[in-house]
Protein backbone atom coordinates (compact mmCIF):
# COMPACT_ATOMS: atom_id res chain seq x y z
CA UNK A 1 0.00 0.00 0.00
CA UNK A 2 1.42 3.42 -0.91
CA UNK A 3 2.34 4.93 2.15
CA UNK A 4 1.25 8.51 2.10
CA UNK A 5 -2.10 6.99 1.09
CA UNK A 6 -2.33 5.29 4.19
CA UNK A 7 -1.65 7.91 6.28
CA UNK A 8 -3.96 10.28 4.23
CA UNK A 9 -6.84 7.22 5.04
CA UNK A 10 -6.35 7.88 8.74
CA UNK A 11 -6.07 11.85 9.22
CA UNK A 12 -9.41 13.73 9.47
CA UNK A 13 -7.83 17.41 10.19
CA UNK A 14 -4.75 19.38 9.97
CA UNK A 15 -5.02 20.18 6.57
CA UNK A 16 -1.47 18.90 6.07
CA UNK A 17 -0.87 15.54 5.92
CA UNK A 18 2.72 14.67 6.05
CA UNK A 19 4.97 18.33 6.30
CA UNK A 20 7.16 17.31 3.58
CA UNK A 21 11.45 17.12 4.90
CA UNK A 22 12.64 20.38 4.07
CA UNK A 23 14.26 19.92 0.60
CA UNK A 24 18.21 20.82 0.58
CA UNK A 25 20.91 19.58 -1.24
CA UNK A 26 22.86 21.07 1.95
CA UNK A 27 22.00 18.99 4.84
CA UNK A 28 23.60 21.57 7.14
CA UNK A 29 21.23 23.84 6.11
CA UNK A 30 18.37 21.97 6.37
CA UNK A 31 15.76 22.93 9.19
CA UNK A 32 15.91 20.64 12.54
CA UNK A 33 12.46 19.53 13.00
CA UNK A 34 10.98 17.21 15.70
CA UNK A 35 7.53 14.97 15.36
CA UNK A 36 5.77 14.90 18.58
CA UNK A 37 2.97 12.53 18.97
CA UNK A 38 0.89 12.15 22.07
CA UNK A 39 -1.72 10.60 23.44
CA UNK A 40 -3.96 11.05 26.70
CA UNK A 41 -6.71 8.76 29.06
CA UNK A 42 -6.54 6.00 27.04
CA UNK A 43 -8.01 4.06 29.62
CA UNK A 44 -6.78 0.08 28.87
CA UNK A 45 -9.15 0.64 25.73
CA UNK A 46 -6.70 -1.79 24.15
CA UNK A 47 -9.49 -3.63 21.88
CA UNK A 48 -11.52 -1.07 19.48
CA UNK A 49 -14.78 0.31 21.30
CA UNK A 50 -17.44 -2.23 20.77
CA UNK A 51 -19.74 -2.31 18.08
CA UNK A 52 -22.86 -1.56 19.76
CA UNK A 53 -24.33 1.09 17.75
CA UNK A 54 -22.52 3.92 19.36
CA UNK A 55 -20.66 6.86 18.87
CA UNK A 56 -17.17 5.18 19.00
CA UNK A 57 -18.34 2.12 18.23
CA UNK A 58 -15.44 -0.16 16.09
CA UNK A 59 -12.60 2.89 16.54
CA UNK A 60 -9.77 2.92 18.77
CA UNK A 61 -7.69 0.10 19.43
CA UNK A 62 -3.81 -0.85 19.98
CA UNK A 63 -3.19 -2.38 17.09
CA UNK A 64 -4.07 0.08 14.52
CA UNK A 65 -1.88 3.23 16.54
CA UNK A 66 0.59 0.79 16.81
CA UNK A 67 0.52 0.51 12.76
CA UNK A 68 0.00 4.64 12.76
CA UNK A 69 2.84 5.17 14.75
CA UNK A 70 5.51 2.84 13.18
CA UNK A 71 4.20 4.17 9.61
CA UNK A 72 4.94 7.85 11.14
CA UNK A 73 8.50 6.63 12.41
CA UNK A 74 8.92 5.32 9.18
CA UNK A 75 8.89 8.54 7.13
CA UNK A 76 9.86 10.96 10.32
CA UNK A 77 12.96 10.73 11.64
CA UNK A 78 12.98 12.09 14.76
CA UNK A 79 9.80 11.29 16.63
CA UNK A 80 8.80 11.82 20.57
CA UNK A 81 5.78 9.60 21.56
CA UNK A 82 4.38 11.04 25.20
CA UNK A 83 1.24 10.17 27.02
CA UNK A 84 -0.26 12.28 29.56
CA UNK A 85 -1.76 9.55 31.90
CA UNK A 86 -4.93 7.49 32.62
CA UNK A 87 -3.23 4.91 30.96
CA UNK A 88 -5.06 2.41 33.10
CA UNK A 89 -8.74 1.36 34.00
CA UNK A 90 -11.54 1.61 32.14
CA UNK A 91 -12.11 -2.25 30.49
CA UNK A 92 -11.49 -5.59 32.37
CA UNK A 93 -7.72 -5.93 31.09
CA UNK A 94 -6.91 -3.49 33.94
CA UNK A 95 -9.71 -5.53 36.28
CA UNK A 96 -7.61 -8.72 35.87
CA UNK A 97 -4.63 -7.92 35.13
CA UNK A 98 -3.88 -4.55 36.43
CA UNK A 99 -2.03 -2.73 33.35
CA UNK A 100 0.47 -5.13 32.89
CA UNK A 101 -1.28 -4.85 29.37
CA UNK A 102 -0.92 -1.81 28.59
CA UNK A 103 2.36 -1.10 29.93
CA UNK A 104 3.88 -3.85 27.60
CA UNK A 105 1.93 -2.27 24.50
CA UNK A 106 3.38 1.28 24.96
CA UNK A 107 6.57 -0.42 25.80
CA UNK A 108 6.03 -2.03 21.89
CA UNK A 109 4.62 1.30 20.60
CA UNK A 110 7.99 3.10 21.62
CA UNK A 111 6.41 5.73 24.07
CA UNK A 112 9.41 7.84 25.38
CA UNK A 113 7.84 9.07 28.59
CA UNK A 114 4.32 9.37 30.06
CA UNK A 115 2.84 11.55 33.27
CA UNK A 116 0.49 9.55 36.22
CA UNK A 117 -3.21 10.39 36.34
CA UNK A 118 -5.47 9.71 39.33
CA UNK A 119 -6.54 6.59 37.14
CA UNK A 120 -3.38 5.28 37.08
CA UNK A 121 -3.11 4.84 41.37
CA UNK A 122 -6.60 2.51 41.14
CA UNK A 123 -4.71 -0.65 41.48
CA UNK A 124 -2.86 0.78 44.16
CA UNK A 125 0.44 2.76 44.68
CA UNK A 126 2.16 -0.55 45.11
CA UNK A 127 0.81 -2.05 41.61
CA UNK A 128 1.77 1.18 39.98
CA UNK A 129 5.19 0.56 41.37
CA UNK A 130 4.86 -3.25 40.29
CA UNK A 131 3.80 -2.19 36.41
CA UNK A 132 6.87 -0.20 35.98
CA UNK A 133 8.37 -3.52 35.44
CA UNK A 134 6.96 -4.13 32.14
CA UNK A 135 7.25 -0.27 31.05
CA UNK A 136 10.53 1.12 28.81
CA UNK A 137 9.73 4.38 29.22
CA UNK A 138 9.46 6.45 32.46
CA UNK A 139 6.93 8.11 33.75
CA UNK A 140 7.39 11.72 35.18
CA UNK A 141 6.18 13.78 37.56
CA UNK A 142 7.58 17.22 39.01
CA UNK A 143 4.36 17.70 41.71
CA UNK A 144 4.03 14.36 43.02
CA UNK A 145 6.12 13.84 46.37
CA UNK A 146 6.56 10.21 46.38
CA UNK A 147 8.69 10.09 49.41
CA UNK A 148 8.45 6.60 51.62
CA UNK A 149 6.17 4.99 49.16
CA UNK A 150 6.31 2.32 46.60
CA UNK A 151 7.07 4.77 44.21
CA UNK A 152 9.67 6.61 45.41
CA UNK A 153 12.73 6.88 43.60
CA UNK A 154 10.69 4.98 40.59
CA UNK A 155 9.63 7.97 38.53
CA UNK A 156 11.39 11.41 37.62
CA UNK A 157 10.38 15.35 37.82
CA UNK A 158 11.28 15.35 33.98
CA UNK A 159 13.83 13.61 31.22
CA UNK A 160 15.87 15.46 28.46
CA UNK A 161 15.77 14.16 25.03
CA UNK A 162 17.76 15.07 22.21
CA UNK A 163 16.79 14.17 18.77
CA UNK A 164 17.62 15.95 15.24
CA UNK A 165 19.84 18.29 17.48
CA UNK A 166 17.13 19.64 19.31
CA UNK A 167 17.16 19.61 22.86
CA UNK A 168 13.63 18.97 24.52
CA UNK A 169 13.13 18.95 28.35
CA UNK A 170 9.78 16.99 29.25
CA UNK A 171 8.00 17.09 32.53
CA UNK A 172 5.30 15.89 34.49
CA UNK A 173 2.35 17.77 36.54
CA UNK A 174 -0.27 15.43 38.27
CA UNK A 175 -4.04 15.97 39.67
CA UNK A 176 -4.98 16.47 43.51
CA UNK A 177 -5.76 13.39 44.29
CA UNK A 178 -7.43 14.35 47.57
CA UNK A 179 -11.25 14.09 47.01
CA UNK A 180 -10.44 12.41 43.74
CA UNK A 181 -8.75 8.95 44.35
CA UNK A 182 -9.32 7.24 47.72
CA UNK A 183 -6.64 8.07 50.04
CA UNK A 184 -5.59 4.39 50.38
CA UNK A 185 -4.86 4.28 46.80
CA UNK A 186 -1.76 6.79 46.75
CA UNK A 187 -1.02 6.46 50.71
CA UNK A 188 1.27 9.27 51.67
CA UNK A 189 1.78 10.93 48.53
CA UNK A 190 2.30 14.42 48.74
CA UNK A 191 0.42 16.97 45.95
CA UNK A 192 2.81 20.11 45.53
CA UNK A 193 1.64 23.19 44.11
CA UNK A 194 1.18 22.55 40.09
CA UNK A 195 1.90 26.04 38.84
CA UNK A 196 5.07 26.45 41.25
CA UNK A 197 6.26 23.44 40.75
CA UNK A 198 5.51 23.93 36.76
CA UNK A 199 7.75 26.96 36.51
CA UNK A 200 10.38 25.72 38.53
CA UNK A 201 11.03 22.99 36.67
CA UNK A 202 10.05 25.08 33.24
CA UNK A 203 12.79 27.54 34.41
CA UNK A 204 15.50 24.41 34.74
CA UNK A 205 14.90 22.99 31.87
CA UNK A 206 15.44 26.33 30.03
CA UNK A 207 18.10 27.99 31.39
CA UNK A 208 20.03 25.87 33.47
CA UNK A 209 19.80 22.57 30.69
CA UNK A 210 19.68 24.84 27.82
CA UNK A 211 16.49 23.28 26.27
CA UNK A 212 15.21 24.04 23.08
CA UNK A 213 11.69 23.03 23.50
CA UNK A 214 9.84 22.47 27.28
CA UNK A 215 6.69 20.09 27.02
CA UNK A 216 4.35 19.77 30.45
CA UNK A 217 2.73 16.38 30.29
CA UNK A 218 -0.81 17.21 32.33
CA UNK A 219 -2.92 15.06 34.32
CA UNK A 220 -4.86 18.60 35.26
CA UNK A 221 -7.66 18.77 33.17
CA UNK A 222 -8.21 21.32 30.14
CA UNK A 223 -10.55 23.90 31.52
CA UNK A 224 -13.06 24.29 34.80
CA UNK A 225 -15.37 26.50 35.46
CA UNK A 226 -14.13 27.38 38.79
CA UNK A 227 -10.66 28.37 40.34
CA UNK A 228 -9.31 24.97 39.99
CA UNK A 229 -6.06 24.98 38.36
CA UNK A 230 -6.34 23.55 34.68
CA UNK A 231 -3.82 23.63 31.50
CA UNK A 232 -5.63 27.41 30.50
CA UNK A 233 -4.85 28.35 34.41
CA UNK A 234 -1.41 26.80 34.30
CA UNK A 235 -0.19 28.36 31.04
CA UNK A 236 -1.47 31.72 31.97
CA UNK A 237 0.74 31.54 34.95
CA UNK A 238 3.36 30.17 33.91
CA UNK A 239 6.78 30.91 31.96
CA UNK A 240 9.03 28.55 29.87
CA UNK A 241 6.29 26.00 29.24
CA UNK A 242 6.22 25.90 25.20
CA UNK A 243 3.71 22.78 25.21
CA UNK A 244 1.28 21.57 27.51
CA UNK A 245 0.49 18.46 26.71
CA UNK A 246 -2.80 17.34 28.94
CA UNK A 247 -5.68 15.01 29.75
CA UNK A 248 -7.93 14.21 32.44
CA UNK A 249 -11.19 16.13 31.54
CA UNK A 250 -11.15 13.79 27.76
CA UNK A 251 -10.98 17.06 25.79
CA UNK A 252 -11.37 16.72 21.77
CA UNK A 253 -9.30 19.74 20.81
CA UNK A 254 -9.64 20.17 16.93
CA UNK A 255 -6.83 22.39 17.31
CA UNK A 256 -4.33 23.22 20.01
CA UNK A 257 -5.25 26.01 21.80
CA UNK A 258 -3.29 29.03 22.63
CA UNK A 259 -2.95 30.75 25.90
CA UNK A 260 -0.52 34.03 26.89
CA UNK A 261 1.97 33.67 29.69
CA UNK A 262 2.94 35.35 32.45
CA UNK A 263 5.38 37.21 29.82
CA UNK A 264 2.64 37.75 27.14
CA UNK A 265 4.05 34.94 25.09
CA UNK A 266 2.08 32.27 23.51
CA UNK A 267 1.53 28.63 25.10
CA UNK A 268 -0.03 26.02 23.31
CA UNK A 269 -2.01 23.31 25.05
CA UNK A 270 -3.18 20.42 23.07
CA UNK A 271 -5.41 17.42 24.36
CA UNK A 272 -6.88 14.64 22.33
CA UNK A 273 -10.05 13.25 23.93
CA UNK A 274 -9.22 9.89 25.43
CA UNK A 275 -9.47 5.74 24.73
CA UNK A 276 -7.06 5.73 22.06
CA UNK A 277 -9.63 7.57 19.75
CA UNK A 278 -6.88 9.75 18.50
CA UNK A 279 -3.11 10.64 18.15
CA UNK A 280 -2.56 14.00 18.23
CA UNK A 281 0.88 15.23 16.09
CA UNK A 282 2.71 18.56 16.58
CA UNK A 283 5.29 19.28 14.05
CA UNK A 284 7.88 21.39 15.21
CA UNK A 285 10.57 23.09 12.77
CA UNK A 286 13.88 25.18 14.09
CA UNK A 287 14.82 26.79 10.69
CA UNK A 288 18.10 28.38 10.28
CA UNK A 289 18.10 31.95 10.97
CA UNK A 290 16.55 33.61 7.25
CA UNK A 291 15.03 30.52 6.76
CA UNK A 292 11.23 30.27 6.21
CA UNK A 293 10.19 29.70 9.46
CA UNK A 294 8.04 26.80 8.69
CA UNK A 295 5.93 25.08 5.63
CA UNK A 296 2.77 27.06 5.72
CA UNK A 297 3.21 29.69 8.33
CA UNK A 298 4.60 33.36 8.46
CA UNK A 299 6.12 35.29 11.29
CA UNK A 300 4.21 37.63 12.81
CA UNK A 301 5.84 39.03 15.33
CA UNK A 302 3.46 41.16 17.65
CA UNK B 1 9.65 33.18 24.32
CA UNK B 2 6.84 32.47 21.93
CA UNK B 3 5.00 34.21 19.31
CA UNK B 4 1.88 32.62 17.46
CA UNK B 5 1.23 32.44 14.27
CA UNK B 6 -1.03 31.97 11.18
CA UNK B 7 -1.85 32.08 8.26
CA UNK B 8 -4.40 32.53 5.47
CA UNK B 9 -3.69 28.85 4.59
CA UNK B 10 -6.34 25.82 5.21
CA UNK B 11 -3.39 24.62 7.81
CA UNK B 12 -3.55 26.63 10.79
CA UNK B 13 0.59 26.72 12.81
CA UNK B 14 1.55 27.86 15.66
CA UNK B 15 5.09 29.33 15.75
CA UNK B 16 7.29 29.05 18.43
CA UNK B 17 9.74 32.26 18.76
CA UNK B 18 12.64 30.98 20.91
CA UNK B 19 14.76 34.20 21.15
CA UNK B 20 17.76 34.97 24.02
CA UNK B 21 21.21 34.50 23.60
CA UNK B 22 21.16 31.10 25.62
CA UNK B 23 19.28 29.44 23.12
CA UNK B 24 21.39 27.32 20.53
CA UNK B 25 18.42 27.54 17.84
CA UNK B 26 16.75 30.00 16.08
CA UNK B 27 12.35 30.71 16.34
CA UNK B 28 10.42 27.52 15.56
CA UNK B 29 7.33 26.50 14.17
CA UNK B 30 4.34 23.99 15.28
CA UNK B 31 1.89 22.61 12.94
CA UNK B 32 -0.82 20.43 14.37
CA UNK B 33 -3.12 17.81 13.41
CA UNK B 34 -4.25 14.75 14.53
CA UNK B 35 -5.19 11.18 14.04
CA UNK B 36 -8.47 9.45 14.20
CA UNK B 37 -8.18 5.98 15.01
CA UNK B 38 -10.20 4.12 12.79
CA UNK B 39 -10.74 1.11 10.57
CA UNK B 40 -9.31 2.93 8.08
CA UNK B 41 -5.94 2.12 9.34
CA UNK B 42 -4.75 -1.27 8.05
CA UNK B 43 -2.87 -3.63 9.97
CA UNK B 44 1.22 -2.80 9.30
CA UNK B 45 1.55 -6.67 8.80
CA UNK B 46 4.74 -6.23 6.51
CA UNK B 47 6.39 -4.49 9.38
CA UNK B 48 5.64 -6.94 11.75
CA UNK B 49 4.03 -4.06 13.92
CA UNK B 50 0.57 -5.68 14.43
CA UNK B 51 1.32 -9.18 14.80
CA UNK B 52 3.82 -8.44 17.28
CA UNK B 53 0.75 -5.72 19.03
CA UNK B 54 -1.51 -9.03 18.72
CA UNK B 55 1.11 -11.21 20.19
CA UNK B 56 1.03 -9.21 23.14
CA UNK B 57 -2.89 -8.91 23.87
CA UNK B 58 -4.14 -12.40 22.27
CA UNK B 59 -2.96 -14.30 25.84
CA UNK B 60 -4.46 -11.88 27.99
CA UNK B 61 -7.43 -11.37 25.65
CA UNK B 62 -8.09 -15.59 25.80
CA UNK B 63 -8.10 -15.35 29.44
CA UNK B 64 -11.13 -12.79 29.63
CA UNK B 65 -13.38 -13.39 26.16
CA UNK B 66 -15.72 -16.71 28.03
CA UNK B 67 -16.52 -14.72 31.19
CA UNK B 68 -16.93 -10.71 29.71
CA UNK B 69 -19.16 -12.11 26.41
CA UNK B 70 -21.41 -14.12 28.89
CA UNK B 71 -25.07 -12.54 28.13
CA UNK B 72 -26.81 -11.08 30.81
CA UNK B 73 -29.71 -9.61 29.42
CA UNK B 74 -31.29 -7.58 26.25
CA UNK B 75 -31.26 -3.88 25.49
CA UNK B 76 -34.93 -2.97 24.03
CA UNK B 77 -34.06 1.18 24.09
CA UNK B 78 -30.07 2.39 24.05
CA UNK B 79 -29.11 3.02 27.71
CA UNK B 80 -27.49 6.85 27.38
CA UNK B 81 -25.47 8.80 29.82
CA UNK B 82 -26.90 12.37 30.12
CA UNK B 83 -27.05 14.56 33.16
CA UNK B 84 -29.40 16.20 34.76
CA UNK B 85 -30.97 13.04 34.35
CA UNK B 86 -30.61 10.11 31.97
CA UNK B 87 -31.46 6.20 30.91
CA UNK B 88 -28.32 5.12 31.95
CA UNK B 89 -28.12 6.55 35.31
CA UNK B 90 -31.59 6.02 36.10
CA UNK B 91 -31.23 2.09 35.37
CA UNK B 92 -27.90 1.85 36.99
CA UNK B 93 -29.64 3.56 39.99
CA UNK B 94 -32.67 1.80 40.37
CA UNK B 95 -30.63 -1.74 40.46
CA UNK B 96 -28.62 -0.18 43.33
CA UNK B 97 -31.65 0.45 45.30
CA UNK B 98 -32.99 -2.76 44.50
CA UNK B 99 -29.73 -4.14 45.30
CA UNK B 100 -29.64 -2.19 48.41
CA UNK B 101 -33.40 -3.23 49.73
CA UNK B 102 -32.54 -7.09 49.54
CA UNK B 103 -28.77 -6.69 51.51
CA UNK B 104 -30.24 -4.56 54.41
CA UNK B 105 -33.70 -5.44 54.76
CA UNK B 106 -33.79 -3.94 58.76
CA UNK B 107 -32.99 0.05 57.06
CA UNK B 108 -35.68 1.81 55.30
CA UNK B 109 -33.19 3.30 52.57
CA UNK B 110 -34.54 6.58 50.97
CA UNK B 111 -32.90 6.14 47.65
CA UNK B 112 -29.49 5.67 45.77
CA UNK B 113 -27.25 7.87 44.35
CA UNK B 114 -24.37 6.66 41.60
CA UNK B 115 -21.94 9.75 40.98
CA UNK B 116 -22.13 10.53 37.48
CA UNK B 117 -18.04 10.17 36.74
CA UNK B 118 -18.44 6.95 38.26
CA UNK B 119 -20.44 6.13 35.33
CA UNK B 120 -17.55 5.34 32.88
CA UNK B 121 -19.20 4.65 29.13
CA UNK B 122 -21.64 7.36 27.25
CA UNK B 123 -24.04 4.26 26.30
CA UNK B 124 -24.63 0.40 26.66
CA UNK B 125 -26.05 -0.31 22.96
CA UNK B 126 -29.57 -2.26 22.20
CA UNK B 127 -29.02 -5.46 21.87
CA UNK B 128 -27.53 -8.65 24.24
CA UNK B 129 -25.97 -6.86 27.04
CA UNK B 130 -23.04 -8.81 28.06
CA UNK B 131 -20.61 -9.00 31.51
CA UNK B 132 -18.00 -6.82 29.31
CA UNK B 133 -20.37 -3.69 28.97
CA UNK B 134 -20.95 -3.97 33.10
CA UNK B 135 -17.23 -3.87 33.73
CA UNK B 136 -16.54 -1.21 30.85
CA UNK B 137 -19.76 0.85 33.07
CA UNK B 138 -18.28 0.31 36.50
CA UNK B 139 -14.59 -0.33 36.32
CA UNK B 140 -13.95 0.25 39.74
CA UNK B 141 -13.88 -1.50 42.91
CA UNK B 142 -16.52 0.08 44.75
CA UNK B 143 -18.54 -1.42 47.35
CA UNK B 144 -22.32 -0.74 47.82
CA UNK B 145 -22.76 0.97 51.25
CA UNK B 146 -25.94 2.41 53.26
CA UNK B 147 -24.52 6.02 54.94
CA UNK B 148 -26.51 7.69 57.80
CA UNK B 149 -27.32 11.56 57.89
CA UNK B 150 -29.71 13.89 58.84
CA UNK B 151 -31.90 15.74 56.88
CA UNK B 152 -29.98 18.80 56.52
CA UNK B 153 -26.57 16.88 55.65
CA UNK B 154 -28.77 14.81 52.88
CA UNK B 155 -30.02 18.61 51.79
CA UNK B 156 -26.18 19.61 51.05
CA UNK B 157 -25.30 16.21 49.50
CA UNK B 158 -28.37 16.33 46.95
CA UNK B 159 -27.18 20.36 45.92
CA UNK B 160 -23.74 19.10 45.56
CA UNK B 161 -25.20 16.36 42.98
CA UNK B 162 -27.03 19.16 41.21
CA UNK B 163 -24.05 21.86 41.19
CA UNK B 164 -22.29 19.03 39.41
CA UNK B 165 -24.50 18.87 36.46
CA UNK B 166 -27.09 16.14 38.40
CA UNK B 167 -25.79 12.54 39.61
CA UNK B 168 -27.94 9.31 38.62
CA UNK B 169 -30.37 9.36 41.33
CA UNK B 170 -32.74 6.43 41.92
CA UNK B 171 -36.80 6.43 42.15
CA UNK B 172 -37.46 8.22 45.67
CA UNK B 173 -36.05 11.13 45.13
CA UNK B 174 -37.32 13.99 43.14
CA UNK B 175 -34.82 17.74 43.57
CA UNK B 176 -35.97 20.42 41.37
CA UNK B 177 -33.16 23.69 41.82
CA UNK B 178 -34.52 26.68 40.29
CA UNK B 179 -34.49 30.44 40.87
CA UNK B 180 -36.68 30.05 43.75
CA UNK B 181 -34.26 27.45 45.71
CA UNK B 182 -33.71 24.04 45.83
CA UNK B 183 -37.18 22.13 46.15
CA UNK B 184 -36.09 18.62 47.51
CA UNK B 185 -38.72 15.40 48.34
CA UNK B 186 -38.38 12.13 49.23
CA UNK B 187 -40.51 9.27 48.64
CA UNK B 188 -42.92 11.96 48.31
CA UNK B 189 -42.33 14.05 51.48
CA UNK B 190 -40.77 17.04 52.44
CA UNK B 191 -37.38 16.70 54.05
CA UNK B 192 -36.99 16.20 57.86
CA UNK B 193 -33.72 18.34 58.60
CA UNK B 194 -33.75 16.47 62.39
CA UNK B 195 -34.48 13.22 60.66
CA UNK B 196 -32.36 9.91 59.95
CA UNK B 197 -31.93 9.05 56.46
CA UNK B 198 -30.20 6.26 54.51
CA UNK B 199 -28.65 6.55 51.16
CA UNK B 200 -27.54 3.93 48.76
CA UNK B 201 -24.05 4.91 47.67
CA UNK B 202 -20.54 3.55 46.53
CA UNK B 203 -18.27 3.72 49.30
CA UNK B 204 -16.48 6.24 47.18
CA UNK B 205 -19.04 8.54 47.47
CA UNK B 206 -19.31 8.00 50.80
CA UNK B 207 -15.48 8.32 51.75
CA UNK B 208 -16.23 11.89 50.38
CA UNK B 209 -15.16 11.11 46.79
CA UNK B 210 -16.15 13.20 43.70
CA UNK B 211 -16.08 16.24 46.34
CA UNK B 212 -19.12 14.99 48.71
CA UNK B 213 -16.99 16.54 51.31
CA UNK B 214 -20.12 15.95 53.41
CA UNK B 215 -20.40 12.36 53.73
CA UNK B 216 -17.02 11.86 55.35
CA UNK B 217 -17.01 10.59 58.48
CA UNK B 218 -20.68 9.46 58.54
CA UNK B 219 -21.59 6.26 60.04
CA UNK B 220 -21.39 3.87 57.04
CA UNK B 221 -22.97 0.42 56.70
CA UNK B 222 -21.16 -2.49 54.40
CA UNK B 223 -22.56 -4.78 52.26
CA UNK B 224 -19.41 -6.52 51.46
CA UNK B 225 -20.69 -6.45 47.96
CA UNK B 226 -18.84 -4.75 45.08
CA UNK B 227 -21.51 -2.36 42.38
CA UNK B 228 -20.46 -3.74 39.54
CA UNK B 229 -21.14 -7.48 40.85
CA UNK B 230 -24.26 -6.64 42.08
CA UNK B 231 -25.35 -4.27 38.42
CA UNK B 232 -23.81 -8.33 36.83
CA UNK B 233 -26.30 -9.95 39.48
CA UNK B 234 -29.17 -7.76 38.98
CA UNK B 235 -29.18 -6.96 35.10
CA UNK B 236 -29.30 -11.03 35.08
CA UNK B 237 -32.57 -10.86 37.14
CA UNK B 238 -34.27 -8.24 35.06
CA UNK B 239 -37.49 -10.06 33.52
CA UNK B 240 -37.67 -9.23 29.72
CA UNK B 241 -35.77 -6.53 27.44
CA UNK B 242 -34.33 -4.02 29.44
CA UNK B 243 -36.27 -0.42 27.97
CA UNK B 244 -35.98 2.52 29.85
CA UNK B 245 -36.62 6.15 29.56
CA UNK B 246 -35.43 9.37 31.20
CA UNK B 247 -38.87 11.38 31.59
CA UNK B 248 -36.45 14.22 33.90
CA UNK B 249 -38.89 13.83 36.64
CA UNK B 250 -36.52 13.26 39.14
CA UNK B 251 -33.58 15.84 38.74
CA UNK B 252 -34.76 19.54 37.35
CA UNK B 253 -32.15 22.15 36.96
CA UNK B 254 -33.85 25.45 36.05
CA UNK B 255 -32.06 28.04 37.10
Amino acid sequence: MDRRQFLKGATIAGGSLLVPRMASAHSERRARRLTILHTNDWHSRIDPFPDDGGRNANQGGAIRRASLIKEIRSVEGDVLLLDSGDIFQGTPYFNFFLGEVEMKLMTEMGYDAATIGNHDFDGGIQNLADQLRHADFPLLSSNYDFNGTPLDGRTEPYRIFERGGVRIGVFGLGIELAGLVPSELYGSTRYLDPIERGNETAARLRTDEGCDLVICLSHLGYRYRDEKVSDVRLAAASRNIDLILGGHTHTFLDQPVTVMNLEGQPTIINQVGFGGLRLGRLDVVFPKSGEVKCVACSNLRV
Amino acid sequence: MIQYLSTGLTVLSFCLLLAGCQRPLGPAAIQPQFYAITAAIEPDSTEGVATRVAGIIDPYADQLSEAMNRVIGEVALPLVKAQPESSLGNWTADLLLTAARDLFPDYDIAFAVQNYGGLRIAQIGSGPMRVNDIYELMPFDNELVLVEVTGREMTDFVKHTLTDGGWPVSEGLVAIRSRDGMDIRVQGKEVDDEATYYLAVPDYVANGGNDAAMLLDKRQIGSGKMIRDLLIEYAGKTQGPISVESDGSRIKIMD
